[in-house]
């Protein structure tokens, strides 16, 4: 508790002479269009960035295609340096040779300008973010090789996510060419049926996985999970996920039960949130809990070095993810992993 | 009669090597169902199948052809059809009775000239619009739901010239087209607009009756085309009815109308339900369920509405094939963790098949009967079994199809309820499984093999059979520590008993039981020739070059690689079975090794060269030496890499030269590196371990401590990064 408000009180009080960590929050919907709630966090949070999903690549039929492009219903908010993401699925990146994955990365770069113009901001970073294997480790670097000369010639840079297992298994998947990673710390633990495993942020995992690996030769900036997910049950199995679905979603369609235990059961087969559920079926929901954030991001700021260009990034701002982690309760764990509110002396 | 006699029950689903893909571990062919276009067979979500577009692109002129009468050359309209740009001119030309207009000479003489002016008129208007309705990518970035809609006052324009062009036809084929085509013209023109999308409604109605002409293609394709247009107006009802009926109708589009429909809400589908006019209408809903989220729910809930119909057969042949591949279709990180769930599942479709039998609504009884029997577990339920798959045979006499999908099925369940002692059931197994022409074949046969030889090995005397019935197919690449033997793994079983390959060569060569003949047979190559290539090995393995050679005599196998040669690195790895690439076969590379066993024994620089000639050669055909496909069409583990070390030791105390010592030491190096990832990977369930957990530790050094000074040693530092790793580690 003691280093919690140590860490707390530097925040505010040091008078820090050179460049702090800054804050992010990231924006996973389709369309841009946040409402009061979510702008009211930006500015008391005093978040200095947003991670802006622009769309998806992925392929169909043999052919690599822009997908859930994000709609921009409002502009980023003023102050606020909007950082342009890329989910590249790494099934788009099969059997693409060097020739295949510039032009790929080509027509990223110009999509990414064309998409970001609505913004009204200008943006000085692009994240690409796939999780890449061994095997698709050629054509994702050399994608991020011709990114990265795009980014550089304009003045930018370029990151790429880093999962648990890249950051540990690095001698396989090897370091992306690029100017810094966003270490992605979650989804550590098993999706499965028993009430005692925790997919989202499964510490003794998370524990694990940093233990095991060695300093990582790119700057990593953090990004911790918010969000509440589904996991959706069949005869004591995983059935699906359902990402976007919480406990306040289940409880507002008035034909799926909690009994007594608190286990939610469908009464009859139905629609929840695009997903198809079957009577009986169980919903196991999931969400990050403070104690849980508070660990995590205890365990990341005694593993990741000190570092002035460093951001924080937590995942999603979305009102459900603010209604039950308020804004202020926030503040600690930026501030924890040295993150100052932008403006801050 | 067929005996009943309690046995244990055999494993029920499909089990052999390969991919987890759904078609590769199915048994029951899904062309058997009703309304099954084999786009729908799997999971329909890779996009227009080229196919589809394929199918109803001649569709569109088979219809054209026949309207034009026989008269039209097909090569003639088809070029007119995707390329032809006719102008005013070219049409006011054609319709006057002069010349033919330039470019259109080849119009055949029988065709009317009048009705072509016509066709010239809609198509001028189809390439008109064409551009609003395609994207524009030539390289496919662009999605292809990602058209430009014309300007407002443009699409206006089009939509009124083609509104007077259609006032104007009378011929119902034409009329079809035209409205067609301005359907299409106004779902493409939607911008923000709501009142965009609804003229897309709109027009559709008033059309109706046209869209309804000859054609049944266009007037499905024009229904797509309004549920989209109905989803965008936020009809999601009528869009998801319209989609429903679409897949059952219209096969071409059923794919695409299938990864359409996705209710978000609870109350958007009970709506759907709700406002669908009949109970048809609503089985066909349910059915769209079925094929995107549960088919068992959607089955039960059809066989309320339409008892026993026909639109549950596909359904039930998705859910048959995926319990047999053991995938969860939806998200590939989840497959293998639902057994349980499988089973269950599996009990239910057994009681609604059972159900639909019973009550004989369906209008295709066989199906059911076949799919009854096929799911049948053992003893307990083959007798009812049998007697559904006599009925189903009865049925069908002239669908070759289904009776090879019978005799299989029937295959299957005999097997699982053999006993000993009954060899005229076992002939009639075997015959069963004969053709493995296709893929359900091929696992079929595993299958019966499995539950066989599960059976054969507690029976007396049958203790060869159970061996040979078990034999996997040729190993692939996936488990490449099999490949190899490692340490201590010398367990072959009867694969190691010479006595068993050459009694089975002998079977195989005379056969007389179903078994033999059923062997005999075997895909690869005859029966008789596997044994015989298995003794090969055997001999070669124990270390028996001269005998191997001989029993090698005449087999022909061809080589990709020169197995002699050695590398610093491994390149140029033979994965192909291309002869061409070398002129080794497989008597001349053991009659070479058999003679340089001979010079090896000798205590000179020559010696010591056959020896490291003779080590390399057991390395290349590893799992990790380059010439490992010789072997990779073997049922056994294939070579000890000890082998390729013992010669590499040989020739290390023999010669005299350094250089000559060293490149003997590295090269053990990669005998023991491979030795130590084979013995590692057998032990442990996933063999993707870290790099330092298999290093040459004896042999690095080795090298390192007495051959520093040598040049094999600098080669080894510049181009050997694991030797470099190694090197690293252990300063």
């Amino acid at each position: 508790m003691r280093s919690w408000l140590l860490a707390f009180a530097c925040a505010f009080v040091c008078g820090c002479s050179n460049p702090s960590p800054g804050r992010s929050l990231f924006w996973w919907k389709t369309v841009f269009d946040p409402d009061s709630s979510e702008l009211a966090a930006l500015r008391t949070l005093g978040i200095a960035r947003m991670h802006v999903r622009l769309f998806d690549v992925d392929v169909y039929n043999g052919v690599v295609y822009p997908v859930a492009a994000l709609e921009w219903k409002a502009p980023i908010p003023e102050g606020i340096e909007p950082v342009p993401t890329i989910f590249l699925r790494e099934r788009a990146l099969e059997g693409l040779d060097r020739n295949e994955a510039r032009k790929l990365a080509a027509h990223i770069w110009s999509e990414t300008r064309v998409r970001m113009a609505p913004s009204g901001r200008p943006w000085r970073e692009l994240l690409v973010d796939c999780d890449w294997t061994e095997s698709t480790k050629e054509p994702y670097f050399a994608i991020l090789a011709a990114l990265g000369d795009s980014c550089h010639a304009g003045g930018r840079i370029l990151s790429s996510t880093i999962r648990l297992h890249q950051l540990r298994d690095r001698s396989r998947t090897g370091v992306p060419p690029v100017d810094r990673g966003l270490l992605m710390f979650y989804n550590m633990g098993r999706i499965s049926a028993s009430p005692s495993d925790t997919s989202l942020l499964d510490l003794s995992a998370g524990r694990s996985w940093l233990a095991g690996s060695k300093p990582y030769p790119l700057p990593l900036d953090p990004a911790l999970p918010l969000w509440e997910w589904t996991i959706q049950l069949r005869d004591g199995a995983v059935v699906d996920l359902l990402q976007r679905t919480g406990s306040e979603e289940i409880d507002r369609s008035g034909w799926i039960a909690r009994d007594s235990s608190g286990t939610r059961r469908a009464k009859r087969e139905g629609f929840l949130d695009g997903h198809f559920l079957r009577g009986s079926d169980l919903l196991k929901s999931e969400s990050v809990q403070m104690p849980a954030l508070r660990q995590a991001a205890d365990m990341l700021a005694d593993f990741l070095p000190p570092d002035r260009d460093r951001t924080v990034v937590l995942f999603d701002l979305d009102r459900r993810n603010l209604a039950r982690l308020p804004p202020d309760s926030l503040e600690p764990i930026y501030a924890r992993l040295g993150a100052v509110r932008q403006g801050s002396p | 009669m067929i005996p009943i006699v309690p046995i244990l029950l055999a494993n029920l689903w499909a089990c052999g090597p390969g991919p987890a893909d759904v078609n590769q571990m199915s048994l029951f062919r899904p062309g058997l169902a009703a309304g099954a276009p084999a786009n729908l067979w799997y999971e329909p979500d890779q996009g227009w199948g080229e196919d589809d577009l394929a199918s109803m692109r001649e569709e569109g002129l088979q219809e054209w052809l026949k309207w034009f009468g026989p008269g039209m050359d097909r090569a003639f309209w088809d070029t007119l059809l995707t390329n032809g740009e006719p102008d005013e001119d070219e049409i006011a030309s054609m319709r006057r009775s002069g010349p033919l207009p330039e470019g259109y000479e080849a119009l055949p003489p029988k065709v009317d000239r009048r009705s072509f002016a016509e066709a010239l008129d809609w198509l001028r208007f189809a390439r008109e619009i064409e551009p609003f309705t395609k994207s524009e990518s030539a390289d496919g970035w662009d999605s292809p739901s990602r058209p430009t809609p014309p300007p407002r006052r443009v699409a206006d324009s089009l939509l009124a010239w083609g509104e007077s062009r259609l006032a104007k036809t009378k011929d119902p084929f034409l009329r079809q087209r035209w409205a067609f085509q301005l359907v299409r013209l106004s779902f493409y023109s939607v911008r923000d607009s709501l009142d965009d999308s609804l003229r897309t409604s709109a027009l559709s109605e008033r059309h109706r009756a046209d869209l309804a002409g000859p054609s049944k293609g266009l007037w499905w394709r024009s229904r797509g085309y309004l549920a989209g247009a109905r989803l965008k107006e936020g009809f999601v009802d009528e869009a998801w009815l319209g989609y429903a009926r679409l897949v059952w109708n219209y096969p071409q589009m059923a794919p695409s109308s299938v990864r359409s429909f996705h209710p978000q809400s609870d109350s958007e589908w009970i709506e759907a339900l709700a406002n669908a006019p009949t109970r048809n209408d609503k089985a066909l809903l349910w059915r769209l369920v079925g094929l995107r989220y549960d088919p068992m729910t959607a089955m039960e809930k059809i066989d309320v509405l339409e008892p026993g119909s026909a639109s549950m057969e596909l359904l039930a042949v998705r859910l048959v094939n995926q319990l047999e591949s053991g995938v969860v279709p939806w998200d590939e990180e989840m497959s293998g963790q639902s057994s349980f769930s499988e089973q269950r599942e599996a009990v239910r479709l057994r009681k609604l098949t059972s159900v639909v039998v019973r009550t004989g609504k369906s209008p295709h009884p066989w199906f059911w009967q076949l799919l009854q029997a096929h799911l049948s577990t053992g003893p307990s339920d083959s007798a009812e079994a049998l007697g559904s798959l006599r009925k189903a045979v009865l049925a069908r006499p002239g669908d070759s199809l289904f009776q090879l999908q019978a005799r299989q099925t029937r295959s299957i369940v005999l097997a699982r309820c053999l006993g000993p002692g009954h060899p005229e059931i076992e002939e009639v197994i075997f015959r069963g499984i004969a053709d493995a022409s296709d893929a359900y074949g091929g696992n079929i046969q595993s299958t019966v093999r499995a539950i066989l030889s599960l059976r054969l090995r507690k029976w007396p005397g049958r203790r060869d059979d159970a061996a040979l019935l078990s034999l996997p197919e040729p190993r692939s690449y996936s488990t490449p520590w099999a490949y190899s033997l490692g340490g201590s793994r010398t367990d072959l079983g009867l694969w190691g008993d010479p006595a068993f390959l050459e009694r089975s060569i002998r079977r195989a060569r005379n056969p007389s039981s179903g078994l033999e003949r059923w062997l005999a047979r075997d895909s690869l190559r005859s029966g008789s020739d596997k044994f015989a290539f298995e003794r090969i090995l055997q001999t070669l393995r124990i270390g028996r070059i001269a005998e191997a050679a001989k029993l090698a005599r005449r087999s022909m196998i061809q080589v990709a690689v020169d197995p002699f040669v050695s590398g610093l690195l491994d390149t140029g790895r033979a994965w192909t079975r291309d002869p061409g690439d070398s002129n080794w076969n497989l008597e001349g590379i053991l009659v070479k090794m058999d003679s340089l066993t001979k010079v090896a024994q000798g205590k000179d620089e020559n010696a010591a060269e056959a020896a490291i000639r003779l080590g390399t050669a057991f390395y290349a055909f590893t799992w990790h030496g380059p010439a490992r496909t010789v072997f990779s069409e073997s049922r056994a583990p294939v070579l000890a890499d000890t082998l390729g070390e013992h010669w590499f030791r040989r020739a290390i105390a023999i010669s005299r030269n350094k250089e000559t010592r060293a490149w003997a030491v590295f090269l053990m190096a990669k005998s023991e590196q491979a030795r130590r990832y084979d013995l590692k990977a057998s032990k442990t369930p996933s063999w993707s371990g870290k790099l330092s957990d298999w290093w040459a530790t004896d042999a690095f050094a080795l090298l390192n401590r007495e051959y520093s000074d040598t040049k094999v040693y600098q080669r080894a530092l510049q181009e050997c990064g694991t030797f470099r790793s190694w090197l690293q580690d252990s300063r």
